[in-house]
């Protein structure tokens, strides 16, 4: 304990250089502006910066880098909250409750519990990061396919059953989801599936180009409907960017509950952010005692997940540090990078270099302060938006749906896949055919379906091994606890 | 302030070239527009990595006189971001890293461009391929790891990604052969995302086995975690010195894991003489040979015409193993 | 018909002709035990089950409301929707050969006449400045690369 306390005072160090501090905020506003926008994630926010980091030392290098990643954190849930457009997958589940509190006029207390949220969770993952890392990981390890399955299969069923409407629809929803995740190259067989004859989807079909049809580009469609509107919002209250004590209270639990798990969820490797958020989502409508609200604008249905989120970017700087693995895109990158400087990261990174390794850890408590300190005023120009009318807007959240899609793979073809998508979301919610399980199952189905695949291999045949293994075995119980739960509350309601 | 002025000198030279173009056509050719190396893959791996290497040894070192993007073209195992270069013929502008993707590609039938459609430039760098397994692990060298394998296979899995059919894959596949294992009879369990899965699964117990390149071992080999059994290289790697290549273990098997840049189709004479010039001296530089160092990377420089002999070995050479397990027909 | 008969219908046609797709997955001697096939079938029962399960609920159930896409009566929206699809895929189609500057140009000048009707002035602000300032911020800020197209030989960038 001693020696960690040590550390982190080494780190504070090096952290509270004003230089240090100054690439921090730099960074974090970066990471915050490129979060926002679709198509554009922290994966690419941080290879932007690469070339300025070359003229850096390593320590500071990481640091700013650092910044941007959880700056897109940060920035992320900002489009999903004003335009329903999540700027990265993570930033799905705050769509569910953060756009119609923004169309209801409170979209400035929407942006500060995400805000608040995102720093708690921030704080807390970066309390299990130094703290528990060496547990964590040892944890993390027993995860093999068989846990990886049943913990997506958990998931996806708690995604169903809490979303709005039949059972029935949820798991079409989901089917639907499954059948676009397997479009293309079969990575374990070499088999093409489902190509029609188009080269372009061999390789899969891009689930941000979809989430973008279905979130930003769908919105715009229904707003066809009736392009005079104005968002029902109030002129006074509209500046405020707070919440009232009662809202924050609402929002406390959420917080708490949800960091440890979204900073546990991190740590695995391959899982991240969205597994997280849906999952926090899923838990805070189970507990609540006004499961009614969610969907509408309900606050824990953002701070839960808002927390998990940063708190699981957190974690999968874990496997990066422990095993000197990267553990998402992002951390791919930034591993690159920092081999270019001549620095591994890794354990050997801790013993050789501690300095770097501790500023970087302290660095980023200061960085989640200062990203706090971002976020909240800039929810306040942000909150304007709302005045500007519809028939502007519009084009606008179109212009930015079609740009971002093209960031994604520099391809063409992705604009008829986001438009085709936008057309299928339409029509889906028409037939009230919920997203949420389908943007989930396309999300996670390559990796369910592998993860399925990869532990019959090691079985050698036999499914006994989900059961074997007893975290599966647990996560497949919850998955049936949920679902007989969801069944048994919709006979009452029928 | 200076900025401006170079922009605002690029912008007239840029006109006047633009007018002078019919006459300028015999003396040296220089790049015009800004010049873009393509990483046929998203940002984070081996071919973007590569390409920013190169960026930043073209630009510190002043080797061209226009600025040097990076564009990241994902999709279909590098061939997205070829195809668009096949598309930029006769312009020397536009480059792209390779590896020996681009002839697996052709082998599997994937994909029709070969290197063939292309000016194939230099190789570049190689690393090396191993097989590592965990440090409490029995086997200690590539005969003690087959012959469990030969007795039993069906509890030997080995860890590969992102798919099969690159040259992790046929690694293993190779020395299977090599040491009396069917080829057929190995377990491979696949991991997409590649080594951040790989190795938590090696780690774990998961697996035995990992075939992989030797940089995403590093980390866990000084960390005494993991021990590898055998490398592809022509000798000894300074990194782990104490692992006998598979050659020294009787193996008649040297496999580099290379990578390399090439050019548009359709190039004048004049153009690929620049950039073989400019990629000859670039190679020699102190900030690619730092570059190279940092990310323990061998550098394999080959220029032109030595490359376009090495690719056609390389390409008879996967297409014979891969036809012996089949995975090709 | 109701929402959830034609919710019921889609869901199994669809799983039928993924189905159908199914068995048309070739399999090489080098795949694992499970195959490529296995969870596609899977995912195709489950749809079409669900989808059956979904019909024949509603065949039982008493309140039947009529549900109506409204092609006839809500035409604008959907004559705007077509119009978005068509302009989206044509702007991917000559984005490379016009170039991004151009292409977004006409890309927000055509979708904001069509949500922002008759105000010709307004829609051409937005569409100047909406592509002129996404190009300096991504291309020439943050050196993304967006394609130069026609005007590659003047863009001083």
């Amino acid at each position: 304990m001693d020696a960690i306390f040590h550390n982190l005072m080494l780190g504070l160090d090096v952290a509270l250089t004003p230089l240090n501090i100054m690439w921090v905020f730099i960074g974090g506003l970066l990471g915050t502006v490129i979060g926002m926008l679709p198509g554009l994630g922290p994966a690419t926010g941080v290879a932007v910066l690469i070339p300025i980091t070359y003229g850096m030392n390593p320590g500071t290098a990481l640091i700013t880098m650092c910044a941007v990643y959880y700056g897109a954190m940060f920035g992320g849930s900002r489009a999903s909250i004003m335009i329903n457009t999540p700027g990265d997958a993570s930033a799905i589940v705050t769509c569910f409750d953060g756009y119609p509190m923004a169309k209801s006029g409170r979209a400035g207390t929407a942006l500060a519990v995400s805000a608040i949220a995102s720093f708690v969770g921030g704080m807390i993952g970066m309390i299990g990061l130094i703290f528990l890392t060496e547990p964590v990981a040892s944890f993390a390890l027993k995860f093999g396919p068989a846990e990886k399955f049943s913990l997506m299969l958990f998931a996806l069923t708690a995604t169903i059953t809490l979303s709005e409407g039949s059972i029935l629809k949820g798991f079409i929803a989901m089917g639907l989801g499954f059948m676009m995740s397997t479009i293309g190259m079969d990575a374990q067989s070499g088999s093409d599936r489902f190509l029609m004859g188009i080269e372009d989807l061999r390789d899969g079909i891009d689930f941000l180009v979809i989430m973008i049809g279905f979130y930003a580009v769908t919105e715009v469609f229904k707003n066809f409907g009736d392009l005079e509107k104005q968002y029902d919002v109030d002129a006074k209250s509209i500046g405020k960017v707070w919440l009232k004590w009662s809202e924050f209270k609402e929002s406390f639990m959420p917080m708490l509950r949800n960091s440890p798990l979204g900073f546990l969820v991190g740590v695995l490797p391959g899982a991240g952010g969205t597994i997280a958020t849906f999952l926090s989502y899923a838990i805070e409508k189970s507990v609540s005692k006004k499961p009614e609200e969610f969907g509408k604008g309900a606050i824990a249905g953002i701070a839960g997940p808002e927390a998990s989120n940063n708190a699981c970017s957190c974690g999968a700087l874990v496997p990066l540090l422990t095993l000197g693995i990267p553990g998402s895109g992002t951390t791919a990158v930034m591993l690159g990078a920092l081999m270019m400087l001549g620095v591994r990261p890794g354990p050997v990174l801790f013993e050789q270099h501690p300095e770097v390794a501790w500023g970087v850890i302290a660095s980023m408590l200061v960085g989640n302060v200062v990203l706090l300190l971002i976020n909240l005023p800039l929810a306040v120009p942000l909150v304007q938006l709302l005045k500007i009318p519809q028939r502007i807007m519009l084009p606008l959240v179109l212009g930015m749906g079609f740009m971002g899609t093209y960031f994604l793979n520099y391809s063409s073809f992705d604009f008829i896949l986001v438009s085709v998508s936008a057309l299928g979301g339409f029509m889906l919610s028409k037939l009230s055919i919920p997203i949420p399980p389908l943007v989930l199952a396309l999300i996670l189905g390559g990796m369910t379906e592998q993860s399925y695949r990869n532990a019959l291999t090691i079985a050698n045949g036999s499914a006994g091994i989900f059961v074997e293994k007893p975290i599966s075995l647990t996560f497949l119980v919850m998955a049936v606890v949920s679902l007989i739960y969801a069944l048994r509350k919709h006979k009452k309601s029928a | 302030m200076n900025k401006k002025w170079t922009l605002l000198g690029g912008l007239l030279a840029s006109i006047v070239m633009a007018g002078s173009a019919g006459v300028a056509s015999a003396a040296d050719w220089k790049p015009t527009k800004p010049i873009e190396i393509i990483a046929p893959a998203g940002p984070g791996g081996g071919w973007d990595l590569l390409a920013r290497t190169v960026q930043k040894a073209l630009t510190e070192e002043k080797l061209v006189d226009q600025p040097v993007l990076v564009t990241n073209k994902p999709g279909g195992g590098g061939a997205a971001g070829w195809n668009y270069l096949k598309g930029k013929a006769g312009q020397g502008e536009f480059l792209a890293a390779n590896s020996p993707l681009i002839l697996q590609n052709n082998i599997l039938g994937k994909s029709d461009l070969t290197f063939k459609d292309f000016y194939m430039l230099a190789n570049l760098m190689a690393e090396w391929e191993v097989i590592a397994v965990k440090a409490d692990a029995p086997w200690k060298n590539g005969k003690e790891f087959f012959e469990a394998m030969k007795k039993d296979s069906a509890n030997m899995h080995v860890g590969v990604g992102p798919a099969l059919g690159n040259d992790d894959h046929i690694q293993m596949l190779m020395l299977a052969k090599a040491y009396g294992v069917d080829p057929k009879s190995v377990k491979f369990v696949v991991y997409p995302k590649t080594a951040s899965e790989q190795i938590p699964a090696l780690l774990g117990g998961h697996i035995k086995a990992i075939t992989i390149s030797l940089g995403e071992t590093l980390e866990q080999v000084k960390a005494g975690k993991i021990r590898i059994i055998g490398v592809s290289s022509e000798k000894r790697v300074e990194a782990i010195k104490d692992v006998p290549t598979w050659k020294e273990q009787g193996v008649d098997f040297v496999f580099p894991h290379w990578r390399g840049i090439q050019a548009a189709p359709g190039l004048s004479a004049e153009q690929k003489k620049f950039w073989d010039d400019t990629i000859a001296k670039m190679v020699q530089t102190p900030t690619w040979k730092k570059a190279l160092e940092n990310l323990d990377w061998d550098s394999y420089y080959q220029n032109a015409a030595d490359y376009d002999k090495f690719l056609a070995k390389q390409d008879e050479e996967m297409r014979t193993s891969l036809k012996a397990v089949g995975l090709v027909k | 018909m109701t929402k959830n008969l034609q919710s019921g219908i889609l869901a199994v046609v669809i799983g039928l002709a993924y189905l159908v797709g199914t068995f048309n997955i070739p399999v090489f001697d080098a795949a694992d035990e499970v195959g490529p096939r296995a969870f596609p079938y899977l995912i195709a029962a489950i749809v079409i089950i669900c989808g059956a399960a979904l019909i024949v609920n509603d065949l039982r159930s008493s309140e039947r409301k009529p549900f109506s896409w409204g092609f006839a009566a809500n035409s604008g929206v959907w004559l705007r929707i077509l119009a978005t699809i068509v302009i989206g895929i044509t702007f991917g189609l000559v984005l490379d050969s016009l170039g991004y500057l151009i292409a977004m140009f006409l890309f927000m000048l055509l979708v904001s006449s069509m949500i922002n009707v008759g105000r010709l002035k307004q829609n051409l602000i937005i569409a100047v400045t909406f592509s002129l300032v996404s190009f300096i911020a991504f291309a020439v800020i943050l050196k993304l690369s967006l394609p130069r197209g026609l005007l590659s030989g003047f863009l001083p960038f």
